[in-house]
């Protein structure tokens, strides 16, 4: 129960602090729409664009931004704690870190999959009808699934993030290169073979394709199966190498 | 009263050097960071390009000429009003703006020197832009006229630098700045000449009448040798030149007001 009552605490306390910021979650909403929208208009000047693909499309750049706010989430959290000179603390609690790193992610995952959801609702019933919007708030738990592996790839390299001083520059090549290896706006043929098979191992095109599957109606088993098995792996990943960064940082200290 | 006005233009040039200086130093004390920008840049390019596909666009010649000077335009933007101007709101803060007054410099030098120092890093950028445009796409990148173009990128830099000051200034008290710029980064390249006239009437109507695309229709007309606008090339000259000087005119004024609100009661701002 002790175990239960910590997580419950850091979720609420998590919960608290992104409350703080309203504008980062009204912006999730509104900013696929300049994204997406903004890409369809260059788009539509050169060549038709219908409002399947442009659903497809918002799907992939939603699937994009929201890839890029997990794999953040965790160095971030850790990066924010250090410089405001509370990891220390955090490390010398009986707490166990996973608890609050699990806990905050959580927290992260959800406000974001609630942004878009609200966001994907009025493609979806202009596209689909109402039973695009059935399916959309169906996908919800897809998404949670499917977020899961891109936190334990942040949690992984959250390590990296930590011994740079600059980290920002870092998360920044890390988030123009994960866009690019997402797979999510573009079809793969479009690239290279050896890209081609980056793209395949990570979890992106994966999520981008069972929710816009599940949108139409046609989500295959093997999508979901394909996440689920993706969260384990790259969450186990990431367990194991942020144990191997936080023994580090208590036998040599926090630097 | 002559040789008193000479000795101040003097010393303000030499503040703005100095400034200049401090600038540069600071990009390049972080060499590292320099570099994953620069990697950065040819990746959210190829992003970009890419996605188009996802429209079922095929391109070739033109268009991708032109997606360079739209992306390159969208990059300007973005870099300014991030880089710049949020990162002017930073300075405030984690108190840079007070010790840099206290040395007896003026906040309009010191953003006049830090925005000539960073648009040196722009030009970088260009260079970069370019070369992944020639690498990913085999295509080579046209400057028609790189006189014109020099003078209106620099006129689109310069504008820039007043409008990001500006607007750092106007949202100093709010609590989510970054919301507010996170939007503004798709709408003022919009109506600020991101987009070639040919691709609308409604596109060419705004690059016509916003003063604010003038520079960087200017930029993609010498690179390209198209005229988009259909208007001498010497008069567009003349109207961003205008509206360049009227904007850093503003920015003088307004960073004015913020400097004698910041010496008075610490906060950033004009409220």
């Amino acid at each position: 129960m002790g175990a239960i009552n910590e997580f419950a605490a850091v979720m609420e306390n998590e919960f608290r602090i992104i409350s703080r910021e309203p504008g980062g979650l009204a912006l999730l909403v509104i900013l696929p729409y300049f994204v997406a929208g903004g890409t369809a208009v260059i788009a539509s000047f050169l060549a038709s664009v219908n409002r399947y693909r442009f659903a497809e499309q918002f799907i992939g750049f939603e699937v994009v931004m929201l890839s890029i706010i997990m794999m953040q989430t965790g160095a971030r959290f850790l990066r924010e704690e250090r410089n405001g000179g509370r990891l220390e603390y955090l490390l010398a609690s009986p707490t166990n870190m996973f608890i609050v790193l699990f806990g905050t992610s959580l927290v992260m995952a959800s406000s974001i999959v609630a942004a878009f959801t609200v966001s994907l609702m009025p493609i979806a019933y202009g596209v689909y009808g109402v039973q695009g919007m059935m399916r959309a708030l169906a996908s919800i738990v897809l998404l949670m699934i499917g977020l899961m592996p891109l936190y334990g790839l942040g949690l992984a390299l959250s390590g990296l993030v930590l011994r740079f001083r600059d980290s920002d520059s870092l998360m920044g090549l890390i988030t123009s290169a994960a866009s690019l290896l997402s797979g999510a706006t573009y079809p793969m043929q479009a690239l290279p073979r050896w890209l081609g098979f980056l793209v395949k191992v990570l979890p992106m095109h994966v999520l981008d394709d069972a929710l816009y599957y599940e949108l139409i109606g046609y989500l295959n088993a093997a999508h979901v199966v394909y996440l689920a098995l993706a969260s384990a792996a790259y969450l186990s990943l990431g367990a194991y190498l942020y144990g191997r960064l936080q023994r580090s940082l208590l036998r040599k200290g926090i630097v | 009263m002559a040789g008193y006005r000479d000795r101040f233009s003097g010393r303000a040039l030499y503040d703005v050097f100095n400034e200049v200086e401090r600038g540069l130093r600071s990009l390049l004390s972080r060499p590292a960071s320099l570099v994953m920008g620069m990697i950065s840049a040819p990746l959210w390019l190829a992003f970009f390009v890419l996605s188009l596909e996802g429209y079922g666009l095929s391109l070739g010649g033109l268009t991708i000429q032109l997606l360079i000077w739209i992306s390159y335009s969208f990059s300007l933007y973005s870099t300014w009003l991030w880089e710049f101007g949020q990162g002017m709101l930073d300075e405030h803060q984690d108190g840079v703006l007070e010790y840099v007054m206290g040395s007896g410099s003026s906040l309009f030098k010191h953003v006049m020197g830090s925005g000539l120092a960073l648009l040196i890093y722009t030009a970088l950028d260009l260079a970069v832009i370019l070369a992944s445009f020639a690498t990913v796409f085999r295509v080579e990148p046209t400057i028609m006229d790189p006189a014109v173009f020099l003078v209106s990128l620099v006129m689109a830099s310069l504008s820039l630098l007043s409008l990001a000051s500006i607007y750092a200034i106007i949202v100093a008290g709010l609590r989510s700045s970054w919301v507010v710029t996170d939007v503004l980064q798709f709408i003022l390249p919009a109506v600020g000449g991101l987009l070639p006239s040919e691709f609308s009437p409604a596109i060419r109507l705004i690059n016509e009448y916003s003063p604010l695309a003038y520079p960087f229709v200017l930029m993609r007309e010498s690179a390209t040798g198209v005229n988009e606008l259909g208007i001498p090339i010497q008069l567009q000259l003349a109207y961003s030149f205008i509206f360049t000087a009227v904007m850093i005119g503003v920015a003088w004024l307004i960073l004015g007001k913020a400097d004698e609100r910041l010496r008075r009661t610490g906060s950033l701002g004009l409220r």
